[in-house]
This record gives C-alpha cells, sequence and structure tokens, in this order.
C-alpha cells in the first residue's frame, strides 16, 4: 500500500493539539486550498486513469464486443465494456490504492502540522497510528459494502444474477464514501465517542459541513451519492450499446460525482476564503 | 374575486408562516360571508373542490382523447358466400395462390426504375419482378402500394386481410384477444372450403388462431435474429410447391422477416441487405419454376422502411411498399401491361411506376380468386386485373363499389353518409343507364367504371380522415385544460396549507370563484353555439370546456401575482425529495425506454426516500426514533424490493425479464405460490394488529374486525383462487369439476356479501377503537380511568376502513397478486408510521429549541400539537400504488389485462359488474394507495376532546398533493404521446401508457372523494360522538 505522508513540509497552520479539544474548541485545521486544488485534480486524474486504463492490463483474452456487433463502438472503450465484471475488479483495485493516498492527505490536513518529531520511538509510534487506522478504515470500507449491497437492491438490482457485479459497485461506492472520511477522521473512540459520533452525523445525515475540511469530505461523498443515482439512469434505455451494461454507468457517474463534488468544496471554500 | 386569499392565520402567536406545527385553538366562528357558501359544512366544501378537479380532469381528458385517441368500430357483418343462388360477380381467374410477405419490401427494391445512383446493396439485387414484367407485361405486374400507418407490421397485415384502415382502437366485441373478428379475405377463403396454410412471422398465427390449417409460426420478436424465421419459411414453402403436394391446400401465405431484420439492425445500405435480398431472389425463383398456371404469386412489402432501415411512420419511404403480381397461366392485363391509372415517381427516380393503395389488392385478390369481397373492406379493385373486358371491369368496379356502400351504411357515420350521398347517386345513375341501354355502349361502361371508382376512392378519403387524423385543436385544448389542472391543484394546495384551521374561508372563496366563472361567460358562447348549429353536445362540449380554462384561469391567477419562492435554507432535503421524485416520474415519460421498464422506475424511485430518510434518521433526537426510523424504512424497502420482484414482464422487456407473476394458466402457478398466498391472507392481520398494539388501539370492535372478520374473508379470497387452480389442476377428476366449479362461485359471492355487506355494517355501527380501563383503587374511592386506545383513536378507526375495499380488492386478484398486496399494504402501513415518527422528532426538535431551560420540554405540546403534512409524504404512498400496480401482474399494455377477474363469482360475463370487477383488478393498487391517503394524516392522532383538530384539513392538503401527483404523471403521458404522435412506438407505449394513466387519475378521484367523504366523515363523526371533538 503506497501509503506514504507528504514529506514535503507543511504549511504553517495553527498548532493545536487536536486531542485538547474537550475543553476548548479546536480551531479548524486550515486546508491549504491551492495544494488541496493541486492535489485534487491530481487525485481526480489518477481516478479516471483507474478506471480507463487499468481494466487494460488483462493480457491475453481475445476481447471482442459483447453486444450489437453491427454497431461498433470505438475500440478504445471495448477492453472496458467486454466484460464489466474484470473491469469493476481492477478499477476497484486502483481505486483503492488511490482513496488511501486521498485519506493519507486528508489525514495530514486535518491533524494540522506539528513539529516533526524524528527520534525512532515517536516514528515508530506514528507507524503504528497509520497503521492502525489504515486498519479500521479497510474493516469500515468493507462494513459499508456490506450494507450497500442490500441497499442497491433495494435500487432495483437483480435479485437473482449479477451477483458479482453488485458486490462491486457496493464496494466501489464504499470506497468513495467511507474510505476518505474514515481515513481521515477515524473511527469515533470510546473516549471521544458523542463529541466526535455528533460531528459524523451533523457532517453525514444533516450535511452541515462548516470547516473546508468538512467540506472536502462531504461535498464527494454527496456527489457520489447523486452521481450513482442519476447514473442508474441510462440502464434501462434501448440505445443498445455496450457501454450501458450494469454496473458501468453507476459507477462512472458516481466517480465523477465524487471529483464534481471535490471541486465543489473547493470552490465554495476558495469563495468563502 | 379569486384575488385574496386568506393570509396565514397563524395559530400561535409567535408561530412564522409556513411553520408547520398548528396548535389547537377553538372551533372558529361561522365565516362572517352571507353568501351561501356560508351553509356548507367543512366536509361538504372538501367534496366540492374534490369535484371540481375530477370534473376538469374529466373535460380535458374527454377533449384530449377524442383528439388523440382514433377509433374505429369493427363491424361484426360478412359479405354473404358465393353459390348458385348468388355467383361470383366476375369469374375467378385462379384458383389457388401464393402470397409471399416480404417484410419491409420497399418499392424501389424490385422497381425496375431505381433511383439514380442506384444503391449496390439494395437496387437491382431482387431483379426477378422486372426481368419478368419486361418478358410478359400481362403475365407480371408491379406496384407501388402505399401502405396506411402506422406502419407496423400488425395493422398492415389487418389492412391486408380485411381491406380495412388500421386505427389503434377498434372497438369491437371481442376486446380481449388480438384476433381479427372482422370479415377478412382469410374468413372468406375459408367460407369457400379452401385450405389455408401458413409460415413465417408469427403475427399471423395471433391474428387467425384457427384459420390455418397448416401452419408454421416462427417467433418474430428477435430482431438480432436474421435469419431463423426466412430459412424456416423457404423449408416448409418449396415442398408444398412440389406438384405431390400440390393438392394439399389452395392458399399459401408466406411471411418473410429478413428484410425487415437486416433494416432494423443495421440499415438498407449494407452488403447485409444485400446477401438477404439475394436469398428473397432466389427463393422467388425456386416459387415461380415451381408453381402451376391455376396459381396466382402475390409478392409484397408490407410496408417500406426508411433511410436507416426503421419503419413505423408516414413518412415517404415508409409507406411505398412494393407489390408484384405474377401470373403463369392466363394474364393478368392485357398485353400493354399497366397503363393508364396513378403513377407514382419514387424518390429520386425518373420514371414512374403504377401506385395503388395497399388495401386495393384485397378486392382485387377476392375477385379473382373468386370470392366475395370482404364487408370491411374500402379499397378498390385494380384496373388493369380485368381490364381485358370492358364489361367484366364494370361489373368488378360496381360490385366493389355497392359492398363498400353497404359498409357504409352498417356504420352509420351520418356525416360520412351525407357526403358520399352525391358521389352515390351519380353511380346509380350510371348504372341506370347502363342497364336501360340494351347493348353495352362502351362509353356507358366506361362512365358507370368511372362514376362508381370515384364513390369507393371517395368513401375511403372520408374514412381515412374520419380514422387517420389526429385533432390537433382537441389535443391542444385537452392539454392545456390537464395542463392547467396542475397549478390549480397548487394553488389549492398552498391556500389549504397556509390558511391552515380556517381553510374553509379560503375553500369558500376558491368555490364562489369557481361558481361565478363558470355561471357568467361560458354559457354565452355555448347558448350562441347551440342555437347557431342546432346541437346540444356542442352548446355542453363548448360551455365545458369554457368554464374549466376559465376557472383554472381565475383560480391560477392570484398565484402569479403574489409570487415568493421559498427560501433556500427551507429546502432541506425531506421537503425538495418529493417534488423531485414527481418531476423525475413525469419527465421519464418522454423515452419509450423509461415508459417500458416503467416497473424497475418506479421501484428505483420509491427506493430513494426510505434511504434519503434512513441517512437523515442518524440525526434523530433519540435513539428509540433512530432506530425506529431505521426499523421501519429498512423493512419498507425490503417488502417493496420483493413485492416488486413479481412481475409480468412486457414483450419489449425480454429477453431482460423473468415472469414470476404466476397466473392460473401459462407459467402455471406453483404451488408454495398459492401456499404462500394462503399464508399470507391467514397471517396478515397479526400484522397488521401489530402496527394498533403500541397505541394500544386494538381494542373495540378492532380485534374481531381484524382478527375474525377480515381474516377469514381474506382465507376465503386465497381459497376461490385455490379452487380456481384446482378446476384446471390435471389431477382432478373430470367429475369433480362441476363441485369445485360450485364451491369457487359461492365462496366468492359469500366473501362479496360479507366485504359489501357484513363488514360496512360493523364498521359503520360499532365505536371507536378503545376500551376502558378502571383503575383498581385501593382505598375504594373513585378510580382513576384511562382511555385505551386514544393515542390513535382516528387512526386506528379509520384503518379499519381501508380494509373493507383492500379485502374486496384482494378478492378479485390472482394468488401472486395477493401477496403483493399484502406486502404493500404493510408496506404502506411502516410508511405512515415512519411519517409519523418523524413528526415526533420535528416537535421533539421544535420544542427543544423553545423550551429555555435545556433538556426539558413540555411534554404537553409534543402529544397535543400537530405537524402539518408535507409532499413528500405522500409520494411514496402514491409510488406504492404503481408498485402495486405493475406486481399485481400488470403493465402499461392492453394485453395485461385479466380478463379472469371478470368471473369472480360470476360464472358468466354480467353486466354491469364484470368490467367492474376488472377494473378493480387492474386499478385496485391505486384504488387502495387514494383509500390509504387519511391514514397519514390520522395516524397516531388523538382527539382533543371538547375542541377542534385540524384532519379534515391535512386530510385535504394530502388529498390535492396525492391528485398532484397523479395528474402530472397524467399530463406528461398525454403531452409525451401527443408530442411524440407520430413514433413509431406511439401506438405500443405512448398511447397506452397515456390511457392507464388517464384511468388511473379519474380512479384516484373517486378513491380520495371516498377516502375525505366516507371514510373520514365516519371517522370523524364516531370521534365526535365519542369524545366531542370536531374534525375540521
Amino acid at each position: 500500500m503506497p501509503a506514504r505522508t507528504r514529506p514535503k513540509a507543511q504549511p504553517s497552520g495553527p498548532k493545536t493539539n487536536s486531542s485538547s479539544s474537550v475543553t476548548t474548541p479546536p480551531p479548524p485545521p486550515s486546508l491549504p486550498l491551492r495544494e488541496y486544488f493541486a492535489l485534487l485534480s491530481y487525485h481526480s486524474a489518477l481516478l479516471i486513469a483507474s478506471f480507463l486504463f487499468l481494466p487494460r492490463s488483462t493480457k491475453g483474452t481475445r476481447l471482442s464486443q459483447r453486444s450489437s456487433a453491427d454497431r461498433p463502438e470505438h475500440p478504445f472503450l471495448t477492453p472496458l465494456t467486454a466484460n464489466p465484471l474484470r473491469t469493476m475488479a481492477w478499477h476497484v483495485v486502483g481505486l483503492a490504492v488511490c482513496v488511501t493516498w486521498w485519506g493519507q492527505h486528508l489525514r495530514t490536513w486535518r491533524a494540522g502540522s506539528k513539529t516533526r518529531d524524528d527520534s525512532p520511538a515517536s516514528r515508530q509510534k506514528r507507524r503504528r497510528a497509520l497503521a492502525d487506522r489504515l486498519l479500521e478504515t479497510a474493516a469500515t470500507t468493507l462494513f459499508g459494502t456490506v450494507i450497500l449491497v442490500p441497499v442497491i437492491f433495494a435500487f432495483g438490482a437483480p435479485l437473482d444474477s449479477h451477483f458479482g457485479h453488485t458486490v462491486f459497485l457496493a464496494l466501489h461506492l464504499s470506497l468513495l464514501l467511507v474510505w476518505p472520511v474514515i481515513h481521515a477522521l477515524g473511527i469515533p473512540s470510546a473516549e471521544s465517542a458523542i463529541l466526535d459520533r455528533f460531528r459524523l452525523s451533523r457532517l453525514f445525515c444533516q450535511f452541515g459541513a462548516e470547516t473546508p475540511l468538512e467540506r472536502a469530505l462531504v461535498y464527494p461523498a454527496v456527489g457520489t451519492l447523486i452521481g450513482a443515482w442519476i447514473g442508474a439512469a441510462p440502464l434501462p434505455l434501448d440505445w443498445d450499446r455496450p457501454w450501458q451494461s450494469y454496473p458501468l454507468t453507476v459507477t462512472v457517474s458516481s466517480l465523477l460525482g465524487y471529483i464534481v463534488g471535490g471541486y465543489a468544496s473547493w470552490a465554495h471554500s476558495a469563495l468563502e476564503a | 374575486m379569486a384575488g385574496k386569499r386568506p393570509s396565514s392565520t397563524a395559530v400561535g402567536p409567535s408561530e412564522p408562516t409556513d411553520s408547520p406545527t398548528s396548535t389547537p385553538v377553538p372551533a372558529p366562528s361561522p365565516s362572517s360571508g352571507s353568501t351561501w357558501t356560508s351553509n356548507l359544512s367543512r366536509r361538504s366544501l372538501a367534496l366540492i373542490l374534490l369535484l371540481y378537479i375530477a370534473a376538469l380532469h374529466l373535460t380535458g381528458l374527454y377533449v384530449f382523447t377524442k383528439g388523440f385517441l382514433l377509433t374505429r368500430l369493427t363491424i361484426p357483418a360478412v359479405s354473404p358466400p358465393y353459390n348458385l343462388d348468388h355467383p361470383p360477380a366476375v369469374p375467378p381467374t385462379h384458383s389457388k395462390a401464393v402470397i409471399l410477405i416480404i417484410d419491409a419490401l420497399r418499392t424501389d427494391f424490385i422497381s425496375p426504375y431505381p433511383p439514380t445512383p442506384p444503391s449496390p446493396y439494395h437496387h437491382g439485387v431482387l431483379s426477378l419482378p422486372s426481368e419478368l414484367t419486361a418478358l410478359d407485361p400481362s403475365r407480371s405486374l408491379i406496384f407501388n402500394a402505399f401502405s396506411d400507418p402506422p406502419t407496423s407490421t400488425m395493422q398492415r397485415i389487418k389492412g391486408i386481410t380485411t381491406g380495412s384502415l388500421p386505427t389503434f382502437i377498434d372497438v369491437g366485441a371481442n376486446f380481449a384477444s388480438t384476433a381479427i373478428d372482422e370479415d377478412s379475405i382469410i374468413s372468406q377463403l375459408i367460407a369457400a372450403n379452401k385450405t389455408l396454410g401458413f409460415m413465417g412471422d408469427d403475427t399471423w398465427a395471433n391474428l387467425f388462431p384457427t384459420s390455418f390449417a397448416l401452419s408454421h409460426p416462427y417467433d418474430s420478436f428477435n430482431v438480432e435474429d436474421l435469419h431463423t424465421v426466412d430459412n424456416g419459411v423457404i423449408e416448409h414453402l418449396i415442398p408444398y410447391l412440389q406438384s405431390e403436394n400440390a393438392s394439399r391446400w389452395d392458399v399459401l401465405i408466406g411471411h418473410f422477416l429478413g428484410v425487415d431484420h437486416v433494416g432494423h439492425r443495421v440499415g438498407p445500405e449494407r452488403d447485409t441487405m444485400q446477401a438477404k435480398l439475394e436469398q428473397m431472389d432466389n427463393v422467388l425463383r425456386e416459387v415461380v419454376e415451381l408453381m402451376d398456371e391455376h396459381t396466382l404469386l402475390v409478392v409484397m412489402g408490407d410496408h417500406g422502411m426508411d433511410s436507416k432501415g426503421n419503419h413505423g411512420g408516414d413518412s415517404e419511404l415508409e409507406v411505398a411498399a412494393g407489390t408484384w403480381l405474377y401470373s403463369k397461366g392466363a394474364p393478368l392485363a392485357t398485353a400493354s401491361g399497366s397503363n393508364g391509372g396513378e403513377t407514382y415517381l419514387f424518390p429520386g427516380s425518373t420514371t414512374p411506376i403504377r401506385h395503388i393503395d395497399q388495401i386495393d389488392l384485397v378486392p382485387t385478390l377476392s375477385l379473382l380468386l373468386g370470392i366475395p369481397i370482404p364487408f370491411n373492406n374500402l379499397g378498390s379493385v385494380i384496373p388493369e386485373c380485368f381490364a381485358h373486358d370492358p364489361v367484366l371491369l364494370e361489373r368488378a368496379t360496381r360490385v366493389n363499389a355497392e359492398q363498400i356502400k353497404r359498409y357504409i351504411a352498417e356504420y352509420g357515420d351520418a356525416e360520412i353518409e351525407a357526403a358520399l350521398s352525391a358521389s352515390w347517386t351519380k353511380a346509380e345513375r350510371s348504372a341506370g343507364a347502363l342497364e336501360s341501354s340494351s347493348a353495352a355502349s362502351s362509353s356507358a361502361l366506361r362512365q358507370s367504371v368511372e362514376a362508381h371508382r370515384e364513390f369507393s376512392q371517395l368513401a375511403l378519403r372520408q374514412l381515412r380522415a374520419l380514422w387517420a387524423q389526429f385533432s390537433l385543436p382537441h389535443i391542444l385544448t385537452g392539454l392545456l385544460i390537464l395542463g392547467l389542472s396542475i397549478p390549480v391543484l397548487i394553488t389549492l394546495y398552498l391556500g389549504v396549507r397556509n390558511s391552515s384551521v380556517k381553510w374553509d374561508v379560503f375553500a369558500r372563496i376558491s368555490i364562489e370563484t369557481i361558481v361565478m366563472t363558470t355561471v357568467v361567460v361560458p354559457p354565452l358562447p355555448a347558448v350562441v353555439l347551440g342555437v347557431l348549429f342546432q346541437d346540444l353536445g356542442l352548446a355542453a362540449q363548448t360551455f365545458a370546456i369554457t368554464a374549466a380554462i376559465l376557472s383554472e384561469i381565475a383560480l391560477v391567477l392570484p398565484l402569479l401575482l403574489e409570487r415568493s419562492l421559498p427560501s433556500l435554507s427551507s429546502l432541506y432535503v425531506e421537503r425538495w425529495i418529493g417534488p423531485a421524485i414527481l418531476f423525475v416520474h413525469t419527465a421519464s415519460f418522454a423515452s419509450n425506454s423509461f415508459i417500458m421498464w416503467e416497473d424497475r422506475v418506479v421501484m428505483f424511485l420509491a427506493a430513494t426516500i426510505p434511504v434519503v430518510y434512513l441517512v437523515k434518521a442518524m440525526a434523530a433526537p433519540t435513539t428509540d426514533m433512530r432506530l425506529r426510523i431505521g426499523f421501519l424504512c429498512a423493512g419498507s424497502l425490503f417488502i417493496t424490493r420483493l413485492v416488486g420482484a413479481i412481475t409480468i414482464c412486457r414483450e419489449e422487456q425480454q429477453p431482460y425479464c423473468r415472469v414470476t407473476f404466476f397466473s392460473g394458466s401459462q407459467p402455471v402457478a406453483p404451488l408454495w405460490g398459492l401456499a404462500l398466498a394462503l399464508l399470507l391472507a391467514v397471517q396478515v392481520a397479526r400484522a397488521v394488529a401489530q402496527f394498533l398494539i403500541p397505541s394500544k388501539s386494538l381494542a373495540g370492535p378492532a380485534r374481531s374486525f381484524l382478527g375474525i372478520a377480515w381474516r377469514w374473508i381474506l382465507a376465503a379470497n386465497a381459497i376461490y383462487w385455490i379452487l380456481e387452480f384446482l378446476e384446471a389442476y390435471e389431477g382432478l377428476q373430470p367429475a369433480r369439476v362441476p363441485f369445485v366449479k360450485a364451491a369457487k362461485l359461492y365462496l366468492a359471492r359469500i366473501s362479496y356479501g360479507a366485504i359489501l355487506l357484513a363488514l360496512p355494517y360493523y364498521w359503520a355501527t360499532s365505536g371507536l377503537c378503545i376500551s376502558i380501563e378502571r383503575g383498581q383503587s385501593q382505598t375504594g374511592e373513585e378510580a382513576p380511568v384511562t382511555v385505551l386506545g386514544f393515542a390513535n383513536a382516528y387512526g386506528s378507526t379509520y384503518l379499519l376502513f381501508v380494509l373493507i375495499p383492500f379485502a374486496l380488492v384482494h378478492l378479485v386478484t390472482q394468488p401472486m397478486g395477493q401477496v403483493a398486496l399484502i406486502g404493500l399494504f404493510v408496506a404502506t402501513l411502516l410508511h405512515v408510521e415512519v411519517v409519523d415518527v418523524q413528526r415526533d422528532a420535528i416537535l421533539m426538535r421544535r420544542s427543544f429549541a423553545n423550551s429555555s431551560e435545556p433538556g426539558a420540554f413540555d411534554s404537553s405540546s409534543v402529544q397535543t400539537a400537530l405537524v402539518r403534512p408535507s409532499f413528500t409524504d405522500v409520494v411514496p404512498l402514491a409510488l406504492i400504488g404503481f408498485i402495486g400496480f405493475f406486481s399485481t401482474g400488470h403493465q402499461a399494455v392492453l394485453t395485461s389485462i385479466q380478463w379472469k377477474a371478470a368471473f369472480v363469482g360470476f360464472p358468466e360475463v354480467t353486466y354491469p359488474y364484470s368490467p367492474l370487477l376488472v377494473i378493480l383488478n387492474t386499478w385496485g393498487p391505486f384504488l387502495l394507495s387514494a383509500l390509504s391517503l387519511p391514514l397519514l394524516a390520522l395516524w397516531q392522532v388523538s382527539p382533543r376532546p371538547q375542541s377542534t383538530i385540524p384532519v379534515l384539513a391535512h386530510t385535504l392538503q394530502l388529498a390535492l398533493a396525492f391528485i398532484t401527483y397523479h395528474t402530472g404523471v397524467l399530463f406528461s403521458a398525454a403531452l409525451c404521446a401527443a408530442w411524440l404522435r407520430r413514433h413509431l412506438m406511439v401506438w405500443k407505449v405512448f398511447a397506452p401508457r397515456f390511457m392507464l394513466a388517464g384511468v388511473t387519475l379519474l380512479v384516484v378521484d373517486v378513491g380520495v372523494m371516498l377516502a375525505v367523504f366516507v371514510g373520514l366523515g365516519v371517522t370523524s363523526w364516531k370521534v365526535w360522538r365519542t369524545f366531542k371533538c370536531e374534525s375540521i
């Protein structure tokens, strides 16, 4: 997992220990907007590339257009549409790498810049904290997948076929919806339970994001949901195009929603600043 | 008068206008106005408003339908067969015929004069007809045949066989099946004892299920498959033509689909088309080779194809169908071939070719084969085929004209008859002149031919105008009335909502506005037009249209004047999601794909709201609320998804759909389906009881009503369908069938009696669902009295009312549908509970916010305050109605009507009950959703003794929202059907969807009126009797 912390120097922000937040509300960790924009663009490009190019990695199988041979699709699309299940499998791998990288950035932004203590002990400690965080993020993402599968069923996914497609779609959505948030914020622990839980419910149940960082978490999630909802629309159309196969449209549309959400959060924060 | 709506009569002193609560206030004093409306009770006001809306819908639907739905009466009369006393008018030239239909064979595919530059793929490929015509023009005739739109195969086959024009609705005795029950060439051939053979497109087998002695149908649906049908036709056709098999048939019909499928798949400009046409050419060569001298060969396209290879509309390329007549023996024309007569220049071609109407083949073939012309025919004989003898030509044309005259007289449209009378007189006179002159002079003959031919063609033109032309003024007027009814509904909704408990003042003003606009202006034009044209119907129509439009404008104007958009901050997701879903649902009607898959679309939309609620549930104030919203939403998602899986697939949904609605015959209901229906029927009472137990409302009449009467009626309903299954069960001894039949019949009748007499009587005469508990006081003093079930006195009583129509719909629905209905009823109750919990949450949050001391709140205000309903509350209920429609085995197509329901409790079709039962079966889910509507306003609402409670206002508000939803759906369906009236899918997709929406809207109007006037009326009266609490 390329979950590397950014070696660059952090812009100087308010130096606050986040654990002291019980008594005094922490000044919001400032999101470096310019850097955020640059990395967001990089992140978006990576996400799109993971969908467009990773599924071409399979060699040796003969790829042919799945249906409607008389309406040839662009040859670029054929490896993506020939086998949606394989496309999704590759895409999810790429997506996992991307969101881990992104989540780590969010986490660093949230922690704010601290004077780096390069002693081996503290490095060890940081490494363990990171490992714990990654583990709980992965577990939560899997849990989110388990929750999302029945939700996708409720929206009308076939009950007796395409099960793999549904699971991959759920995993994809969970990676977009759950991973960055939990990676950045962590699961509410026993000590900070009430406040953290209240924050989570404020962010994701009432969509009440207040700081730039919160927006960077909430807007992409909302965008993902709206994108996924809209992405179901092309499925029943009788255009007879291979790219209409389930779950490609939902995947692409939710991905675009995620990216649009990211830029919207940047735009909102930039306008405010 | 309409300009002033009472601004909000806010209840609390500091309540803002759009605060969604209303607290009890004393009964308002009667309106100070001295007008006649002040005497009306609130219930009457509500009913009048709903009646007005229904009248708007009726008027709009009537006007729109008059312009849009083209109907034709089918006449069962047949032309009498020829016999010794009634010999053929013209001696037959051929005893046998081979009729080959090459689907979508456009004129230029066989024309000797293709357009320039010719296409290498389809011009001059099928060259046999032009070769033979060049060789012997008297035995080979090529025509361009005009095929009347819609150029779809089934309509064209109807035209080719009956000689009539296609319309969407052929109103006849046999509405249920697709079979042609009119007189046709096929039925005349059978009456003449000819043996018919058929191979190819199975549409023929559906249209003439019993006519073909030799039948080889092939599935016509799979457009991807270019060859199966054609190869099958060739495989059967060629052997029949061998001389050893010649005696087995008299007329062979072959229908090739390959050319059409190639057109749909790749269009005409591909080498696939060339290969296909070459194959057809080879087949025709072989047929010509094998056929004998007594056989007439007819090769024709049923329609053409446009430049992309599609068809269905009325463009020039689609209506140009190639037609070729060929005979080896008797000549078909004079040696010069076809000369004279109407010609047609194919686009791009330089030499015109002979032009006929496609239906002209019907009288021509009939006379050539020696059978009477079918009774409904409107075609005129092709003159070439009789031109070799002027006497014969005159006789053929006259017989033809007389047949059309008989038809016109039988059809009985006075206008058409009047328009044709002059032409007929002329034809008769020329016939008389011919008869009087002893020697048939050629000029008299020619005159008679011309006069009769003129008559026939005029008749065709007249009827084409009657049947095939949309009336745009009617369509637009209808759309205007229907479209304006939406802002009217919104105005009324906002008015009732904003004036809260004083909504009656608003309603009175609205009603007075309606009456004024209706009484003052509209009678004028109506009377003028009525007197001018001496037509009462016209006067009534003018009155209705002007009254509807004027009153709508008068009601809507205030909305335009005081336009204020809701502030953005108030647009939280619960509020806009409902209107947004309505918008998406209506917008989806613009695409035929979404209409075809509407069952999935509504399931998708219905899942959206609970998921949003689920996400938002975590923000509810208490853990208990969070859990309850979570479980209730998850439950309704689960149920609607499972119920939504029950479907009878539209044919367009294949191959992506599997039929899971097992209707008695095919596919046979599995035993587990029957068992499930019975099990749920017995157990659903328990589930419903679970909704009453928390408020201790399973009291009073509820226990016996629900647990005994209703439960066993549902069981009887399920058993009815098990008996129905048993009747057709193979293992049953035939001797037992009458017994099963009788048992089934009486079971259904007992169930009717119980549902229509016993249950309503019991419900109306019993008290509220409450019980009184006297506390055990140890000291023996005055014991405190507790009223159990008080908190839900309204809701529980109304729930019992809904159970009555539910049982009725349950009875007329087939087993899988019964399962679906029960599931959706539970889902409805879950939704009602969710709405209630959310209102509690709103109240609790508000009282947190209002109370000065944090953590403490006035619990009494939570108990007595009411949250105003919102538009979003009704959307899931409306969607449940749609899901119910689809999962009880219906689709927006005519063929999915379940005629079986007409025989529940009646051994034969009985008017008016049988149609009513079919309507109940089809629209039952919509009716039930409309009747469940007041539950949203009444659930967990406790009466306020000696006071008033705005449940009627809330119900009316919900009812207006609910009707708005269905009006939106109807308007969109009508608009899309009218807009796309030339779309090739209009008669398959858009028009049936419009018809469904139209009837649904009327059913919903009636359901809502019943709910408000009867259901809520009696419930309110019962509450008033017990607690002296007035519903306002």
